[in-house]
This record gives structure tokens, sequence and C-alpha cells, in this order.
């Protein structure tokens, strides 16, 4: 992204066009560069390098983001194949409790690479909930045991993984059920949140930035009872991280 | 003050309360840092950052507006609280909003939004835990990010029963699964969500929010109509910058890695995207913050609101927040709550501090927490209202101090008219003020012989 107003805001001579100032704006703005006409102005920092995306070592991400996510009280497994998958799927519902499961009308499941890892779903056991032209996701999420969703990211150093807003997806399919279940594609796994950062940034030139990214580090919790831990206060007491070898694709994982 | 903090001290459920909450985050604040090898590094990066923002402040607030208005957004900028307030009622009005979800927001605390909804007919539901509870019992928040520390488990649970219209068990898992169901609805039924703002990215007109419980989230996702109060030095340059921040606020607060949710909003939902408001306000709060912009105080505006300094300091440790009195407690409250209100009346704030300096050895954005609440007395006793003895105090003390002379003479003095209130070597009485002070410490009696006399008499006994 362009930097050049870093430099424009250290030689102090703001020129940028505005929006739709009106004069309340202008004498806000005024207010404050008055203020601060006589100080002097302290240089920033500076970008830091961007990490490059050093071509990784998966089994030892997954083993890192494994430990870090069981850290905050999420689990994550590696499921090779849609089998494996299945197999697992199957278990972790039934040890949850979990009958119905909520789904995004996420573009990628219509994409072959995930063709068979959508079918593994179907023989978890459980029933699958879809937003079509009938529920809203609000609604299918609000009713589901679980929701399932594929992540965009994931950051081994801190066990977090990462979705954003598009076409189809849902804020809410991640965040309502007491159960979050994630497919995560083995080659969005990356070190650091800088990494990813800079991946977006990358991104974002191209396309701009999706209306919203979340990064989810564990369960949804709270502290503010005597300082006791206690989780799935708002949003999911538990959650599950797969992941799974699909084929890197066109999503730019 | 003086009254508040009495109350405070008389108050033992409290001061294990707040004792059981900072202890706690103080010890996590330092295994966190403690795992990080360049946390100096990561400390003078943030200060770096948020000193060059604030330099900067009205061209990245320019450039906020412009990137938030081109992602299809509204700005409102607020000179005051009550602009906020009659801004945000007007927004509701205009799309007949009944009820209100909020997310925590320190600014919506400042302009007190909640009682205007209020009287506008509109109910506003706090949905952050702490704040919910503190909304319950009518009651004000006492530390930055566990708003409810002074609730104990029962009042909490009698709260709640209100509510329910029954009675609730008062641990911590049902009263947590009771919160859940009643705010869940409150959530899908909402027509307006309030949120604060934890940083703002000029580059990319990106409003962050971090939270633990996933209220920020549902905020932000669920009613029609969003509005953001920011405070306007919560602006960062680029998503670079937030990276850093990021970096250094959950590890002072709470001491994780990162917080459970980090949201990053531009703007309001797109075509085809089935959830998310469609319409997005970011109110840009000053309610006294120009204050300090561009004087000797400005670094207080770089705070980024980790509570860090409230869980180190001893005096916080002992009376809580609301001894402060207002919104903030803790050595950042002593700082702002004068500055951002009124000097002479909440000047005596800076007064509730040892100067030990532990705020500002553990503050991720470096400011001389410590040195500010010495300026904020400086300019107190320049208005001439310093506490009634300082200014004759100081006067002795100056005269005194300047000649080694009239030092020597005052300490014999000393010597001669301690003798009838030492005993075992501690001053066992002393009139007022120095009583209040010898009430809860003990003061070591002037030595029969200083330091200098005894130099003395070592240099003549070795000639």
């Amino acid at each position: 992204m362009n930097r050049d107003f870093q430099r424009q805001a250290r030689d102090s001579s703001p020129a940028v066009e505005r929006g739709q100032p009106d004069a309340r704006e202008e004498r806000f703005l005024a207010k404050l560069r008055a203020k601060l006409k006589d100080r002097p102005k302290a240089p920033h920092p500076g970008p830091r390098p961007v990490p490059g995306a050093a071509a990784g070592d998966v089994d030892g991400l997954v083993t890192r983001f494994s430990q870090e996510l069981a850290a905050v009280g999420g689990r994550a497994e590696r499921c090779r194949t849609p089998e494996q998958l299945a197999a697992r799927l199957a278990a972790v519902c039934r040890e949850a409790g979990v009958r119905t499961i909520a789904l995004e009308a996420d573009p990628r499941w219509d994409q072959p690479r995930w063709q068979p890892w959508r079918r593994a779903l179907d023989k978890a056991g459980c029933e699958l909930l879809r937003p079509g032209d009938g529920p809203s996701p609000r609604e299918i999420a609000a009713a589901a045991d679980a929701g399932l969703t594929i992540a965009d990211f994931a950051i081994a150093d801190t066990g977090t993984i990462g979705q954003w807003t598009g076409t189809g997806r849902s804020r809410v399919i991640s965040l309502l059920p007491l159960v979050h279940l994630v497919l995560l594609p083995a080659g969005s796994l990356v070190a650091t949140r800088a990494v990813v950062m800079g991946r977006m940034e990358a991104a974002a030139a191209q396309q701009g930035w999706p209306s919203q990214v979340v990064f989810i580090t564990g369960p949804s919790r709270t502290g503010d009872i005597e300082g006791a831990l206690t989780v799935g206060v708002h949003g999911p007491g538990q959650v599950h991280v797969f992941i799974v070898d699909v084929e890197s694709g066109e999503d730019g994982n | 003050m003086r009254a508040r903090v009495r109350r405070a001290l008389q108050d033992t459920a409290l001061g294990r309360a707040v004792w059981r909450t900072t202890d706690g985050m103080r010890s996590s604040r330092r295994r966190a840092v403690a795992a990080v090898d360049d946390w100096e590094a990561k400390r003078e990066r943030a200060r770096q950052i948020r000193a060059h923002t604030l330099d900067h402040l009205d061209y990245y607030l320019t450039m906020l507006a412009q990137r938030v208005r081109a992602l299809g957004g509204h700005v409102f900028f607020a000179d005051t609280a009550q602009d906020a307030v009659d801004y945000v009622l007007d927004v509701a009005r205009r799309h007949g909003v009944r009820s209100v979800v909020k997310s925590k927001s320190m600014v919506s605390e400042e302009i007190e939004l909640n009682a205007h909804l209020a009287r506008a007919g509109i109910t506003a539901v706090e949905t952050d835990l702490g704040e919910y509870i503190v909304q319950l019992g009518n009651d004000r928040p006492s530390h930055l990010i566990a708003p409810a520390m002074h609730k104990n488990r029962s009042q909490i649970a009698q709260l709640f029963s209100q509510v329910a219209g029954e009675a609730l068990p008062d641990d911590a898992p049902s009263l947590n699964a009771f919160a859940r169901r009643t705010l869940r609805q409150k959530f899908l039924e909402a027509d307006m969500g309030i949120t604060g703002c934890n940083f703002a990215v000029a580059e990319t007109g990106t409003l962050v929010l971090v939270t633990n419980e996933g209220n920020g989230r549902m905020v932000t996702a669920l009613p029609r109509i969003q509005v953001t109060l920011m405070g306007m030095e919560r602006v960062v340059p680029t998503m670079d910058d937030l990276d850093a921040l990021l970096d250094v606020l959950a590890r002072s607060a709470t001491g994780q890695k990162m917080s459970s949710y980090t949201t990053l909003t531009q703007g309001p939902r797109r075509a085809g995207e089935p959830d998310g408001p469609e319409e997005l306000h970011l109110v840009i709060v000053d309610n006294g913050r120009s204050n300090m912009l561009g004087g000797e105080f400005q670094e207080a505006l770089q705070c980024i609101r980790c509570s860090a300094c409230q869980n180190v300091c001893p005096v916080f440790q002992h009376v809580g927040g609301h001894a402060y009195g207002w919104v903030y407690g803790g050595p950042i409250g002593a700082v702002i709550t004068p500055l951002l209100r009124d000097l002479d009346q909440w000047g005596e704030l800076a007064e509730a501090s040892s100067l030990c300096g532990a705020c500002t050895e553990v503050c991720p954005v470096k400011i001389p927490l410590h040195d500010l609440l010495i300026g904020l007395r400086r300019e107190t006793a320049r208005r001439g209202q310093a506490p009634r003895p300082y200014p004759a105090v100081f006067r002795v003390w100056r005269r005194v101090m300047a000649d080694a002379r009239r030092w020597e003479r005052g300490l014999k003095a000393l010597q001669l008219l301690q003798r009838p209130l030492v005993r075992d070597g501690r001053w066992r009485w002393a009139p007022p003020p120095v009583s209040d002070w010898l009430a809860h410490r003990a003061l070591p009696a002037v030595a029969p012989q200083s330091f200098r006399q005894w130099w003395r008499a070592q240099r003549g006994m070795g000639r």
C-alpha cells in the first residue's frame, strides 16, 4: 500500500482531499491544528519489514498451532483425507452432543477441490442446515448446535484462526452456536500475525479490504464474575479446528 | 476524595476483590511479557507510533474520515459530550430505534449515553458481562477491563435474580448461562448496535474492536445500524502500526497473546452479504481531549486503555476505581480526569499516588505517568490550590535544604525536639498533619548523630 502519506505527515503538510467536510468538521480539525502548530513533530518509526512467506514446514506449524490453541481452551487435529474428517467430525459431534450443524453459503463449497470434503460432512451423522432461499443465516445459526466454517487463514504463534466476510459469508455462523467447527486448509497456516497482515495488505491492494475480518483465538470467555474464567459467555464455548489437506486453489490459500 | 477513599478502605470485601483482580492480572501480564524477547523494543515502537500520530492528529483524522466515507460509512466530529449524544439520538430517531445493544465503550460512560437514551425512550443494554452487571446495579465501572470487579458472586446473583424473577444459584457458570440466554435475546431483537473503538486505522478506514466475550462481534453483526464511538486519539496510521499495538495491548491487559476476538471493520455490509449493519456511523469525540493536545500533558493521550497501570498501582489496589470519583480510575485516571474535566475541581486526584513509578514502568506506550502526576501537582500549586500545609512546608524545606548550616541546625533542633515524642527509636506522637501519616506508618527518629557528624568524627580519628 501507498505509504507516501507517512512522509507527508512528517513534513506536516496536510494536503489530502476531504470527503464531505462541513463547517463543524473544519472547525474541529482547525482547533487541533492550532494546538499542534508549535509542537516539534515526532517521526514515524517506519514500516517493519514484511516477513517473507517462508516456504513452510507445515508439520511444525500444525504442532505449534495445536499447542497454542489448546493453551487457550480450543482443540485442533489434522485430517489428511476426507474419510478421516468424516470419522473425526462424527466423533467430535457425538462427544459434544451436536445434532445440527449450520453452514455458510460459502462459494468455496462449489469448488471442485472442496467437493470430497463437502461430502465428508454428510457422513458426520448430523443434520446440516444451509441458508438458502428460506431461513437466514442468523435464524439457522441461532437454532443449530454447532456452526461450521472454512477458515481463511490461521496463525500458529497464537492459535488464531481468521475469517473475512464476502458474498454468502455470514458473520454469525461462527458466533451464535455453542460449538464452532472449523475446517482449516493446512496451506493457510502461517507462523505469525505479521505474515497474515502482510498477505492481507497485498490482497487488499488488488481488491480492497472485506467489510469485516475477524481473528478468533479460542472460545468466547470472560472473567467478569470474581475473576473466574468461564467460556461460552456470548459466543462458542468450544472451538474445534480440523486441519485438512485440501489442495491449494483459486482462493489464494 | 477523602470521603470516597475512607469508604473504600472500610469496605474489606471490596479490598479483597480489588486485590484478587489486580493480582491475577498483574501476574498474567508479567508472565506474558517475560515470554517476549524484545518487549522493550515493542514498547518503544508502540510509543513512537502513538506520539507521531498525536503530533499529526488533524492529518490522520482527516484521512480516517475520508476512508470511512469512501467505504460507505458516515462520520461525525463531536466537540462535546452533548454533540455526541445529540448525534446518536438523531440517528436513533431517524430510524425509529427502540432497542440498542452496546459493547464496551468508555467514551459512552463519559458522555452518559445510556441515561440520555433512556430519557428518549430507548432501551440500551450493556452486553459486556461486567458492564451488564454494573448497569443492573445502577453503578459505575470500577476497572478499565474488569468493570464489575467490585461485585461478588452473591451480589451478582441477586441482581440477576431480580431480572429473572426467580432465585438463581450464585456459581459463575449458572450466572454466565443466565446472561447468555438473556443477552442473546437482546442481540437478536436490537435495532442498533453501539460499540467503542480500540483503534481506528487511518489508511484503510478500519474500526478495530478487541473483546474476549464476543459481544463486540454480536453488536457489529446483528443490528441493522452500527454506531461506533471513538475517542479522537484512538487513530493509528497503518495496518502495520495496528499490528504493533495489538502486540502490546492484550499482553499488557490480561496477559493473553491475543484476545479471543479481534475484529477489523471496513464500512457497512456489502451487496451479497447476508448480515452485518446496513448503516455505519463513526462518531469521533473530543470531549476535553484537546485540552491535552500540544501541551505538557499530551503523552496521556497515547493511552490504549489496557489497565496495566491500574493493576500495579498500590493506591488503586487499596481503594479500587470508584474512589477516583468518575469514569477512569488508577494512575491514568488520576492524570486524565482533571484534564478532561476541570483541574480546579479534580486536581486533588494527582495526590492519589505515592509516585513510586510502577505505572510508568508497565505502560505499554511508555506514558511517563508519575511525571505527569507531578506536573499536575505543580499546575495545581500554581493556581494556589495545593493542599493547605504544602506551600508553607515546602517554603521552609527549600530554605533549609539550600544551606548546609541551616540543615545542620535544623537536624540538631529536631534531635532535641523529638526527645519527649520518641520511644524505641520511633515517633509515638506528632502534631497534625504529620499525625495522619503516623497513623499507618512508623517514622524512625532522627539519629542522635548525623552522617556528617559521624564523618567528621571518623576523619578526626584518622588523622
